[in-house]
């Protein structure tokens, strides 16, 4: 019994110090986008987020007060793959609602679900988990400090270096089908906020959600606020996604406006091909 | 607490610049109340780093320390971990604040506050820029134009420290479509740092006052090039 035990003892040791090694051994890969440009770099350890900026002077130069890290941000690979996922199902929803619209005779809300589906398949996105970066915080504060892994990597960070350009999103103004009810604002740091702009509801509280970076696929959680509107001498600093009337929405699409809020919460201007 | 917060901060502070460490010392002093912080002369001998006073429109002042010198541009640290950042005198990013300086760029001409602080000759007194306000649903760029006027020369003033020093006053007109608003930069005489400011970048504020606790010894070194 006591040889028995302690020949377990003995495959369990081997077998954590295998994987130790094995870990030791596997790099971590790290796919940085800037300026239309790529670059990619190997690490050999895991190394905190902070540091990692540091090493490749990426932050904490003179180089970093060019740059727009309110735009940053850093997910994986496989966090990219999910979220084209999301995008492949949400273009079928679309070319079924295109189909439906169009066996109704409702012309308007078709070419509102057109225009959506073309949208979609083009715009470039970019998973993070961490939106807008603030690099001078997370060396005082390590809760969004992370530690790089090779279970998480291939990483990837894109950076900027000019303010955003601002996009409006969704169906024309013009368009009948057009949701004139309600207006999304797609923020850097990948907050949204579903805002009323009808006469009828502008006593109406706003309705934000914050991202969550242990579920950035997802809208972020929600609450009631009040939005600002830009002065005007002020340009906004984040997307507007208008949406298909709700309304017009069958049951069994509700909540698409939703779900290409939390696709376009990740679009970028610029094109990588990673 | 305080140590283990003090012993993970200077495990993880990383700077290509100087690194400032036993930054407990200053987050022991900065603590946040219903008053001002005002420091003895003793605990501002016993600093081993630049420290300034600043207080964020009308709440109380706090002390904030130097954390990291990035090619010049001077990262401030407050016990609540906020940072702000700034060049020359003027605060150019701050993180962690209610509505932070997220993006700042200079569209013409260089900052003139840049030229005053270095040769404090010769500068020109009109530029302009861009600053985006926030980071979220409600953030804004604005586009501004200022104007800089030597408000008084020669001017002797005494800080909160205790220290007396000789300035020059500089006032700063900015403007963001009607609304307008001034600066106050007290640039010493003998090394061009800005010692004392009132400052604000984008026309819906924060306000900072910042004051010079204790000097940066790169910034009062006249021999020393940037």
């Amino acid at each position: 019994m006591i040889q028995r035990v302690a020949l377990l003892m003995l495959l369990l040791c081997a077998s954590v110090g295998f994987s130790s090694v094995s870990a030791a051994n596997e790099s971590i890969n790290v796919l940085v986008l800037q300026n239309g440009t790529t670059e990619a770099f190997k690490l050999k350890q895991p190394i905190r987020f902070a540091e990692f900026l540091a090493e490749q002077r990426l932050a904490y130069t003179g180089r970093q007060a060019e740059g727009n890290f309110s735009r940053a941000r850093i997910g994986n690979k496989a966090l990219q793959e999910r979220l084209e996922q999301n995008r492949k199902e949400v273009l079928d929803e679309l070319v079924r609602l295109v189909a439906f619209y169009q066996k109704a005779g409702a012309i308007n809300a078709a070419t509102a679900a057109r225009a959506l589906l073309q949208q979609l398949q083009r715009v470039n996105l970019f998973a993070g988990y961490h939106l807008s970066i603030k690099p001078d915080k997370l060396r005082v504060n390590l809760q969004n400090n992370f530690i790089m892994s090779a279970a998480e990597s291939p990483y990837q960070l894109v950076l900027f270096s000019k303010p955003m350009q601002v996009i409006r999103y969704g169906v024309d103004s013009g368009n009948p089908a057009a949701n004139s009810s309600y207006h999304w604002r797609l923020a850097a740091n990948g907050n949204v906020a579903r805002e009323p702009v009808a006469l009828f509801n502008t006593d109406e509280v706003s309705r934000c959600y914050h991202h969550n970076f242990g579920q950035p696929l997802g809208l972020g959680d929600a609450e009631r606020c009040v939005l600002s509107k830009p002065k005007a001498y002020q340009r906004p600093a984040y997307h507007t996604y208008v949406g298909i009337n709700s309304a017009l929405l069958p049951e069994n699409f509700s909540g698409l406006n939703e779900r290409i809020v939390a696709l376009l919460k990740f679009a970028i201007e610029e094109r990588y091909d990673n | 607490m305080r140590l283990a917060f003090a012993l993970l901060l200077s495990v993880f502070l990383t700077a290509c610049g100087s690194r400032i460490d036993a930054m407990s010392d200053t987050l022991r002093y900065a603590f946040e109340g219903k008053n001002d912080i005002t420091l003895t002369q003793q605990q501002i001998e016993s600093l081993s780093y630049p420290a300034q006073y600043l207080s964020v429109n009308a709440n109380p002042r706090v002390v904030v320390g130097l954390g990291f010198d990035n090619d010049g541009w001077y990262k401030w640290q407050s016990q609540n971990k906020a940072v702000l950042t700034t060049r020359r005198g003027r605060i150019v990013n701050t993180q962690g604040l209610a509505k932070d300086i997220a993006y700042f760029s200079v569209t013409s001409q260089t900052d003139p506050l840049s030229c005053l602080s270095k040769s404090g000759r010769n500068c020109e007194s009109q530029w302009s820029y861009i600053v985006q306000v926030g980071d979220g649903v409600d953030a804004v760029v604005e586009s501004l134009n200022a104007s800089f006027r030597l408000k008084s020369e020669q001017e002797t003033i005494t800080l909160d420290s205790g220290r007396e020093f000789d300035v020059s006053v500089w006032e700063e007109t900015v403007s963001a479509g009607q609304q307008s608003w001034r600066n106050y930069f007290y640039v010493e005489d003998n090394t061009n740092r800005v010692i004392k400011s009132s400052q604000q970048l984008n026309s819906q504020g924060p306000r900072f006052y910042m004051e010079e606790v204790k000097a940066y010894r790169r910034d009062i070194d006249k021999e020393s090039s940037r």
